[in-house]
């Protein structure tokens, strides 16, 4: 039980990080750490599949978005510490220490006779509970609940084009390398050098 | 679960193994070495001279929308995984319905390719 509680604390040891350090991309590299304890929390609690997510998602993806809102803002050093103060962020740190403690507390205990395995019969639950959380959503989703996944798919769909139709901006002509062209030319160039 | 946690319990002692090697090995080359600081040691090193600007430069729109495209074919791959798993239990629909997905995607990705989102002039 002692690393549940090892966790919490480098989790919020993390998100104070992120708010106080004075340079952007070391706290951009503390959010990602912190998106990686929340992971852990959540395969601790058996939700491995919204671990695997935080992992893929929000690791993979959602981070280097927030790098390059970072790069593109370009904000420099010490612009937003010294109107927040610090002692306001460690009061509100504190805060949301105590109550992940008291909401994840419940949590971690819930199933307390269940996560630790120390007699036979509990390995007997384990072995009567042996469907995860992947194998559940997966039957639930492809067979219960196909028409929420392919209106999932179309939803996907409408973004890729959103995101494309607002950020380019329409040519008519478009300088581009004929691929053809560039193949078949010969190395005329090189022994021009020779 | 019991399989789950095994592998839980052998990746958590192997994280935890990495984690104390990682502040051995970073304790040890600071405590170890040398230090001599300097002005110009700690000063940059950029052809003798101080930079004149930041380093980090505005840039085009266009490597965040490539990031957008990126994280929809991620979140994409993220329906494949529960897919993949329960295959075996899936009726004749669930197998449709992936194709169907599939074609989606496909069609968006015919979409950027056709109005020319990935290139670059």
């Amino acid at each position: 039980m002692f690393w549940h509680y090892f966790l919490l604390f480098l989790f919020v040891l993390c998100t104070v990080f992120v708010l106080i350090s004075e340079n952007p991309v070391h706290s951009v590299l503390f959010l990602i750490l912190t998106f990686c304890i929340s992971a852990a929390i959540l395969f601790i609690f058996n939700v491995e599949f919204l671990g695997l997510i935080f992992i893929i998602i929000y690791v993979g993806a959602i981070a280097i978005l927030f790098l390059f809102v970072v790069m593109m803002l370009n904000v420099k050093i010490n612009s937003f510490i010294s109107f927040i103060k610090v002692p306001f962020i460690l009061f509100l740190s504190f805060v949301l220490f105590l109550t992940l403690f008291y909401f994840l507390n419940g949590l971690f205990f819930y199933d307390h006779n269940v996560i630790t395995f120390e007699s036979p019969y509990k390995i007997f639950n384990f072995l009567i509970d042996n469907l995860g959380n992947i194998d559940v959503l997966g039957q639930i989703l492809f067979n219960n609940f196909l028409s929420c996944f392919l209106i999932a798919g179309l939803i996907l769909l409408v973004a890729m084009v959103g995101a494309i139709s607002l950020t380019l901006n329409y040519r008519s002509e478009r300088k581009n390398e004929l691929v053809i062209r560039q193949l078949s030319r010969s190395d005329n160039f090189l022994s021009f050098f020779k | 679960m019991i399989l789950f946690y095994n592998e839980l319990t052998k990746i958590s002692c192997l994280f935890i193994f990495s984690l104390f090697l990682a502040v051995i090995i970073l304790f040890l080359s600071f405590r170890l070495s040398t230090h001599n600081p300097d002005t110009e040691k700690l000063s940059a090193y950029e052809c003798g001279f101080d930079p004149y600007e930041d380093a980090r430069n505005v840039f085009d729109v266009r490597f965040y929308l490539v990031a957008i495209l990126f994280i929809i074919f991620d979140l994409e791959a993220v329906y494949f995984y529960p897919w993949c798993v329960s295959f075996s239990l899936l009726n004749i629909e669930g197998f449709w319905g992936i194709i169907d997905f599939i074609i989606e995607l496909i069609f968006g990705f015919i979409y950027a390719w056709e109005v020319g989102a990935l290139e670059w002039e």
